[in-house]
């Protein structure tokens, strides 16, 4: 078997997105890329409804099963996580999306961290991004 | 030390033994080497070994799982995919080399 086989000859190719997170996890490498996509996929055909349960349900499954590891570093699944959640704002409970990440074991302080580098680092893209002043 | 004797045999590429069966050879070597107790430095090592490959066969199991389930694989796909799963547990280092790929496609 060629390297890599175990994800480039099957769970790619069969778009097998949680076994990637698995594999991932197990290989202990950072791939922020494939692990932001993965989520999103994941996220976004979450069955059920209203969606909002569904999402949240894959939320604290998948954080039950991949935090902490490499297959749910915060800095994206937070990204990825409100983004989705904002597709479905006023459908749900306010909160929802940061209860389910609870839930699924995500300790208050670390989201809270997370969210603050987060902002930080929007804040600051919108600074160099913005106009001269002069 | 005859634990050791269980893992080469009931575990080698190619042979007849199936995923679930190398998972569960692969269990029971390692409850007999850690239960063994007064391991040396190569006794680690060993054991080390063993839990990475139990590690990386359960991906396996779960990737196995997955395309057994999988609506949208025809049969014959299906059945070489699981041959080839079957056929060899990858190591640790070969999974860590998706590091090298990207998702897109």
């Amino acid at each position: 078997m060629a390297d890599e086989q175990l994800y480039e000859n099957f769970a790619r190719p069969y778009r097998l997105f949680e076994q990637i997170l698995l594999i991932i996890k197990t290989a202990d490498t950072a791939l922020t890329d494939v692990v932001e996509m993965v989520w999103r996929q994941l996220l976004q055909n979450a069955p059920g409804s209203p969606k909002s349960d569904a999402m949240g349900t894959v939320i604290t499954d998948l954080c039950r099963k991949y935090f902490p590891s490499e297959a749910a570093p915060l800095e994206i699944v937070l990204w990825a996580v409100y983004e989705e959640a904002a597709t479905l704002l006023g459908e749900s409970k306010e909160g929802w999306a940061t209860r389910a990440l609870l839930d699924g074991g995500v300790p208050m302080r670390d989201c809270f961290e997370a969210l603050i580098q987060l902002t930080d680092s929007v804040c600051h893209s919108a600074r160099d991004e913005g106009p001269e002043l002069g | 030390m005859s634990w050791t004797l269980l893992h080469p045999a009931m575990v080698a590429d190619d042979s007849d033994v199936d995923l679930q069966q190398r998972s569960y050879y692969l269990a029971q070597a390692l409850t007999a080497a850690k239960s063994a107790g007064d391991l040396h430095a190569d006794d680690v090592d060993f054991v080390t070994g063993l839990q990475e490959q139990l590690d990386v066969c359960y991906v396996q199991l779960q990737v196995a799982h997955a395309i057994e389930v999988h609506g949208d694989i025809d049969p014959e796909t299906r059945h070489a995919a699981l041959g080839e799963l079957n056929k060899q547990i990858l190591t640790l280092d070969r999974v860590r080399g998706i590091a090298t790929l990207t998702c897109h496609g």
